[in-house]
C-alpha cells in the first residue's frame, strides 16, 4: 500500500524541514490557480507511480536561493529547475523507502505549470502545505502496487 | 585535502561544496560518474568522492566500479550521497568499494560525523 495523507505529509516535512530549511503549514486546497513549477519522478518495480511537487513561482525561487545561497531575485530559470527537481528527487526517495522494494527512480523532470486543486481520484494521494504563505502540493499517483 | 562532488543536481553540488569547504576542502564537481573520471584522469586522485546513485551518462555505482578497478584511486574515499535507501542498494555499494552511505537529505552533522569516520572531519 502507499503511504498514508499522514506518511506523506511527515515526508514532506522532513524534506523540507532538512534540506531547505523551510516551515510549512499544513492547509486545504487554494481556490485559485497560479503559475508555478511542478517536479516529476517516476517510481517502477513492486510498486509503481509518480511523485509529483508544485509549487507557486515564489515558492520555487525562493527555494532554490536557499540550495545555491544566494537571494531569491538572483536566482536563474535553470537554478529554479535545478533545485524543484532535486527537491522532488529527495522526496521521491524518502517516499520510496515507505514502499515495497524493489523499486527504481526515474530521473526529475521539471516544467512550468499550475498549483491549483485537482479532481477527487482515488488513485491519487494529494497533501497541501503553504510556506511563508505561499502553497505547494505534492501528490502520489499509483499505476500499480502488489494486491493487499 | 581535496574532494571531488558528483551530482547531476547543481543545487546539490553547490550545497556539498560549500559543507566541504567548511570542513577545509578544496571542491572539485562532476555532473555525473564520465565527468568525475575524466576530472580525476586530469588531476589525479582526490582524498575524497561524495557520489550521488542516480545520473545520467554515468552513474554513480558505474563511478563506483570504474574507480574501484583502477589501482591508482585506491586510496580516494568515496561516500555515496544519494535517495537510495533499499538495503540491497546500500549492500551492494558497500561491496562495490563505498566506504560511507548518506541518505538525501542529509544535515551538516551527519555529513561532519561521516566524515569523523573516515578520518577527514576538522576537528
Amino acid at each position: 500500500m502507499p503511504p498514508d495523507d499522514s506518511a506523506l505529509r511527515d515526508v514532506t516535512d522532513f524534506v523540507w524541514t532538512t534540506f531547505l530549511r523551510a516551515d510549512l503549514t499544513p492547509s486545504i486546497p487554494p481556490s485559485n490557480v497560479e503559475p508555478g513549477y511542478v517536479g516529476r519522478v517516476r517510481i517502477s518495480g513492486t510498486w509503481s507511480g509518480e511523485l509529483t511537487l508544485a509549487c507557486s513561482d515564489t515558492l520555487a525561487r525562493r527555494a532554490a536561493g536557499t540550495l545555491f545561497d544566494v537571494p531569491p531575485d538572483a536566482v536563474t530559470g535553470d537554478d529554479v529547475n535545478d533545485a524543484v527537481g532535486e527537491i522532488a528527487n529527495v522526496m521521491s526517495g524518502n517516499v520510496k523507502a515507505l514502499l515495497p522494494a524493489p523499486s527504481r527512480l526515474s530521473l526529475p523532470d521539471v516544467y512550468a505549470g499550475t498549483v491549483g486543486a485537482t479532481r477527487a481520484d482515488d488513485r491519487v494521494r494529494e497533501v497541501w502545505f503553504t510556506c511563508e504563505g505561499e502553497p505547494l502540493v505534492v501528490r502520489l499517483a499509483v499505476e500499480s502496487q502488489p494486491a493487499s | 585535502m581535496r574532494a571531488i562532488v558528483v551530482d547531476d543536481s547543481r543545487a546539490t553540488r553547490s550545497i556539498l561544496k560549500r559543507a566541504l569547504a567548511r570542513e577545509g576542502f578544496e571542491v572539485v564537481e562532476a555532473g555525473n560518474g564520465r565527468e568525475a573520471i575524466d576530472a580525476l584522469e586530469a588531476t589525479g586522485a582526490v582524498d575524497l568522492a561524495l557520489v550521488d546513485w542516480n545520473m545520467p551518462v554515468m552513474t554513480g555505482y558505474e563511478f563506483l566500479n570504474e574507480v574501484r578497478a583502477r589501482r591508482a584511486f585506491d586510496p580516494m574515499a568515496i561516500m555515496m550521497v544519494t535517495t537510495e535507501s533499499e538495503a540491497s542498494q546500500v549492500k551492494r555499494a558497500l561491496d562495490a568499494g563505498a566506504n560511507e552511505y548518506v541518505m538525501k537529505p542529509f544535515t551538516d552533522e551527519v555529513l561532519h560525523e561521516k566524515l569523523m569516520l573516515l578520518g577527514l572531519a576538522r576537528a
